[in-house]
């Protein structure tokens, strides 16, 4: 027999083996944590396991120890997900991927299309989205929320991951010549989420299995789509399933309209009053690649909107084209930025200040921008010996105390 | 009138999964998915019993007009008759 300890959903379970083949399987999820249950194979599993599937007896042969030797990791699977049902951890028939933290899992019939599904959204977003499982993952069901787990059985691709990322929202996927995603009520997908699910004959387990997906109908949105093989399938399911951040709006739609919030850009914009609108553009710098087909470029004193390190996303001024980034300040600000080409996701187009929409084009705008340009030095003097004098102030205040 | 097999009942979203307690069920894969006049109905065929039983219970749950009631006793034995699940 071989054995090895392995960490699933969160759980660490010892499985014995007739053979190598589910321990290499397992690889990934080894744990040297204390165990908390053992899953032994015995012969009976096996048995079993080879009267389900009479394609891979003829095709092996019934004695064959090859045949044994793909059965047992059904076996182990089986075992291992009624086993998990304690911990209210649920095996579930579906292609899972992550992005930006949240996972949306698409269930449907085998050779519905699934996985050709989450490959297009990891085409569509590139290294925002990771596949947790595309086959088999595994559910942890409370009240608390749903959380993916990513598990060996992870389909003919390999595409799996061990981690645990928490639930948004379930797909089933139907195919259709045109493509359409609309959310439902889970009780319109009941049958197809229990029949995705493993439920065992076991009463006990079922009783579980039904409890469990009860909660689940609780904890996630619930939606339906029709879909082709392109990508525009992909685009279709993620707006109607993400929550959109702004890159997304602005590649999707092409305008972003916000508010603008902080006093970085007064005195021409002001908080909680004024709107802008953002397009996209192309930041590309002259000599550098291109970083996509718009055909507007950044120019100098655009106002654009980026995205720092950090993740913040910020609307400033470019101050300076250098051969390699911009520099970019607010209005209200002092200090340039060092922005590279690939940070800016669009530029400012248009505003809304008290009331009236104002194009970039604007003959009074483009003034306001080369008086508020060429006056830089000089307000930056003022902005220091301001502050030097106030500075002044407070040390002649804390020397008159001491007298 | 009775049930051939034992179920046990299970709330799930709007509905309820009825779920065989017997082992000869599994020969008859069946999950019965039934609303609440179905689940109470389901409850009272537990034990041997009658339309006109179950109609009489029925009134004395829910308001509604005893054709009503009745109609829907009757749609639900031919359905479980259909699917062979009544003795």
């Amino acid at each position: 027999m071989f054995s090895g300890n392995y960490k699933l959903a969160g759980h660490t379970i010892r499985i014995e083996s007739f053979y190598e083949k589910v321990q290499d399987l397992c690889a990934d999820y080894v744990s040297a944590d204390p165990v908390e249950a053992t899953l032994t194979i015995t012969q009976e599993d096996l048995d079993f396991e080879k009267s389900q599937n009479e394609v891979l007896q003829q095709e092996y042969g019934e004695y064959s120890d090859a045949l044994l030797q793909d059965l047992e990791p059904l076996a182990v699977l089986r075992k291992m997900a009624n086993l998990m049902l304690q911990w209210n951890v649920l095996l579930f028939h579906g292609s899972a991927v992550a992005v930006d933290g949240r996972c949306y899992l698409f269930t449907a019939k085998s050779g519905t299309g699934k996985s050709t599904h989450t490959r297009l959204w990891r085409k569509l977003l590139g290294e925002r989205a990771m596949m947790v499982n595309d086959d088999k993952p595994l559910l942890h069901i409370s009240p608390e929320g749903v959380t993916v787990y990513g598990t060996p059985w992870n389909g003919k691709h390999h595409l799996s991951t061990n981690t645990a990322v928490p639930l948004r929202s379930i797909c089933l996927v139907t195919r259709g010549e045109t493509n359409s995603c609309v959310e439902i009520k889970p009780e319109n997908m009941l049958e197809q989420l229990i029949s995705q699910s493993f439920i065992s004959w076991n009463l006990q387990n079922r009783l579980a299995a039904i409890g469990l997906l009860n909660i689940l109908t609780q904890q996630v949105k619930f939606y339906q789509m029709s879909c082709n093989m392109e990508l525009e399938a992909a685009i279709t399911s993620y707006r109607a399933m993400a929550p959109q951040s702004l890159e997304d709006i602005l590649r999707f739609e092409g305008t972003l309209i916000h508010h603008v919030k902080g006093v970085s850009m007064e005195p021409l914009l002001k908080m909680n009053r004024d709107l802008l609108v953002v397009e996209r553009c192309n930041p590309s710098l002259p000599g550098q690649p291109q970083l996509n087909n718009e055909t507007r470029p950044v120019k100098l004193h655009d106002v654009v909107l980026f995205k720092r390190k950090n993740g913040q996303y910020v609307l400033h001024r470019v101050t300076e084209i250098k051969e390699d980034h911009y520099l970019i300040t607010g209005d209200n600000c002092m200090l340039p930025e060092k922005v590279f080409p690939e940070q800016i996701l669009g530029v400012m187009t248009h505003f809304t200040r008290k009331g009236v929409t104002h194009s970039v084009s604007e003959p009074n705008y483009l003034r306001y921008v080369k008086i508020w340009h060429s006056t830089y030095m000089l307000r930056r003097i003022y902005n220091l010996s301001t502050r030097a004098v106030r500075k002044m102030k407070e040390m002649l205040k804390k020397t008159s105390k001491f007298q | 009138m009775k049930l051939k097999y034992q179920y046990a009942i299970q709330p799930i979203a709007d509905s309820f999964m009825a779920m065989a307690i017997t082992e000869e069920q599994k020969a008859q894969n069946t999950l019965l998915r039934v609303n609440q006049t179905g689940k109470d109905m389901l409850e009272m065929l537990q034990q041997d019993t009658t339309e006109e039983e179950l109609v009489k219970k029925l009134m004395e749950q829910y308001e509604a007009a005893e054709p009503v009631i009745r109609e829907s006793v009757q749609k639900f034995i031919t359905e479980l008759n259909a699917k062979g699940l009544l003795d």
